[in-house]
């Protein structure tokens, strides 16, 4: 009995439904069994339909009966296997649990400081003069947390290359974009509650004059580059190749965005049901009141200074232009994200570093575990700031978004390639140093005690 | 993770994969058709269940692939022969020791069908 029969035959076009079923299983599994599996199926058909002539319906019901069930049974299997892994994640979440106060005060600060400095940002007539503050400002932010990120990504258990995780960029995809998404709804949440409450409640003119009321929209766009890097390092660092993190990390985005997008749906909504209920005061205790609704849940923030502080920008044109930046600034990112994903693999042993370089090596040897990563941070923060100085700057584009948007990527671009050469100057710095070192070492010298 | 003792109560699929091997190497379409047969086909297995099976007893230490085929003259050179390890060869036997004396309490107690009809048998 043959499974490989004349392509116009019944069983020809029943093993080629069957092939489409395989390719439903986790990829390890149809790797391991897909050929054995295909022929058991094919040796199954000529038995029961071509030669005791079961209907065709009734083999179908069964088969697809036996692998709906098999599937799950595999799936869920692989999902334990992540879930062994997730685990290791637990010291991180418990610490995290044992200080709920200082965690949520760490990320109302990280929610203000960004927003403050969203608020600082020059004009584009006056960042000639702002390079400093631009540089620096951006690069330590950015440098802080990402360091942490990868510092934290070095320490999971799953090395670069292992199958199972080579398979699962969708499921680390989905678990990045879920992550994601709930960070778009505190965000949201956030910025539109404390407002409301302080309103209501009276407690706070102080409250009111924070800078929350400035909408989630900067605090959401100056933190995509951040969030695209992590994506790209955590993707790339449990996969082993820069394709896997690129994929992690696109899932993730538009999750994110999709999230996002329905959020802005839902309160527009809200907001309009409201108007039509209860028409909103404009004035309260004598003062006007700062972007109550509608004009707060309009949070179509990024889209109208795309379009050059156009409050006017209709909902729709705010939402394409959210999605057309997000894609722009975490496309970089999220590559060079995936690339130092898969250096934080290359470069942990970094006793053998030390142990080359001598006392150098010892000083040198965590910035280099970081060298790239460093160039992520350096990278980052001044582009985005760039493209959102162009985007609040008041450049005359005559209201044409296609315009605006040239401007913005243009910049990135060129801001990207300088901060790049800069970035290897400094590597060839550093290079040259640790060098110089080694070989400045008298022969026959011990190597360094490992770290 | 493979464990020294023998894991049983065995599931009925992996304890006809067994009883099915036991009697020598055989491939995943002769394995799915013995299993009709031993069991007078209360036990049918698809494809997927099969495979699923075979993977849990491979990671478990139970099956084997074969590294001889019966008759390779006659056969497709890629099908997969199994057989049985000894680990599945003692977990078989420990779990038909556990039906044997299963059954021993049902003769005692007369819960066997037509034991009560020849008693003292």
């Amino acid at each position: 009995m043959t499974t490989q029969p004349a392509p116009d035959q019944p069983r020809a076009r029943a093993l080629r439904i069957y092939r489409w079923v395989l390719r439903l299983y986790p990829a390890a599994h149809r790797r391991d069994f897909g050929e054995p599996m295909l022929q058991t199926f094919g040796d199954c058909y000529h038995d029961a339909v071509e030669r005791e002539g079961m209907s065709e319906a009734q083999f179908w019901l069964g088969v697809l009966t036996d692998e709906s069930r098999s599937l799950i049974r595999e799936h869920l299997a692989t999902l334990s296997t992540v879930t062994e892994r997730i685990r290791s994640m637990d010291k991180l979440l418990s610490a995290v649990a044992k200080r709920p106060v200082s965690t949520v005060a760490a990320l109302l600060l990280w929610v203000v400081v960004l927003d403050l400095l969203s608020q600082s940002i020059p004009s584009a007539d006056a960042i000639a003069g702002s390079w400093l503050f631009f540089w620096l400002a951006a690069t330590v932010i950015y440098g802080g947390v990402l360091l942490l990120v990868a510092r934290f990504a070095q320490s999971l258990p799953f090395p670069a290359g292992e199958s199972s995780w080579r398979g699962s960029w969708w499921r680390l995809g989905l678990v990045l974009g879920g992550i994601l998404g709930i960070y778009m709804v505190a965000l949201t949440a956030v910025n539109v509650l404390i407002p409301v409450l302080a309103f209501r409640q009276n407690v706070g003119r102080v409250l009111l004059s924070l800078p929350f009321t400035s909408g989630p929209g900067m605090v959401w766009a100056i933190s995509l580059p951040l969030l695209a890097g992590t994506a790209g390092i955590i993707g790339a660092h449990a996969g082993g190749k820069v394709r896997i993190g690129m994929a992690v990390g696109a899932l993730a985005g538009t999750i994110m965005m999709a999230t996002q997008t329905a959020i802005v749906g839902l309160l527009v909504l809200l907001s309009i049901a409201l108007y039509h209920t209860a028409p909103p005061p404009v004035y309260f205790n004598g003062a006007q009141l700062p972007m109550l609704y509608p004009a707060f849940l309009d949070l179509s923030y990024v889209g109208q200074y795309l379009v050059n502080g156009a409050s006017q920008a209709s909902l729709p044109f705010g939402l394409i232009f959210q999605w057309i930046f997000a894609i722009i600034v975490w496309l970089v990112p999220l590559v060079v994200g995936s690339v130092l994903g898969v250096r934080t693999v290359r470069q942990t042993d970094t006793a053998a570093v030390a142990a080359r370089h001598g006392w150098v090596g010892r000083l040198f040897a965590r910035p280099i575990r970081f060298a790239g990563l460093a160039l992520l941070l350096i990278i980052l923060g001044p582009v985005l700031w760039l493209c959102s100085s162009l985007g609040q700057s008041g450049i005359n584009t005559y209201g044409n978004p296609f315009a605006v948007l040239a401007f913005a990527s243009a910049s990135y671009v060129i801001a990207g390639l300088l901060i790049w050469l800069l970035a290897v100057l400094a590597s060839v710095v550093a290079i040259s140093v640790t060098t110089l070192a080694r070989r400045s070492r008298p022969p026959g010298a011990s190597a360094a005690p490992a770290q | 993770m493979k464990t020294d003792q023998p894991q049983i109560p065995l599931t009925p699929a992996v304890f006809y994969i067994l009883l099915a091997l036991a009697g020598g190497d055989r491939h995943g379409y002769q394995i799915m058709k013995q299993v009709q047969h031993d069991s007078q086909g209360q036990v049918t297995m698809g494809t997927g269940t099969l495979y699923g099976s075979i993977k849990r007893m491979l990671a478990d230490g139970l099956i084997a692939e074969a590294d001889e085929r019966p008759d390779p003259a006659l056969d497709d050179e890629r099908r997969r022969y199994y057989r049985l390890t000894d680990r599945g060869r003692e977990t078989l036997a420990a779990e038909l020791q556990r039906y044997d004396e299963v059954v021993a309490i049902a003769r005692q107690r007369r819960l066997l069908p037509g034991f009560s009809v020849e008693p003292g048998r």
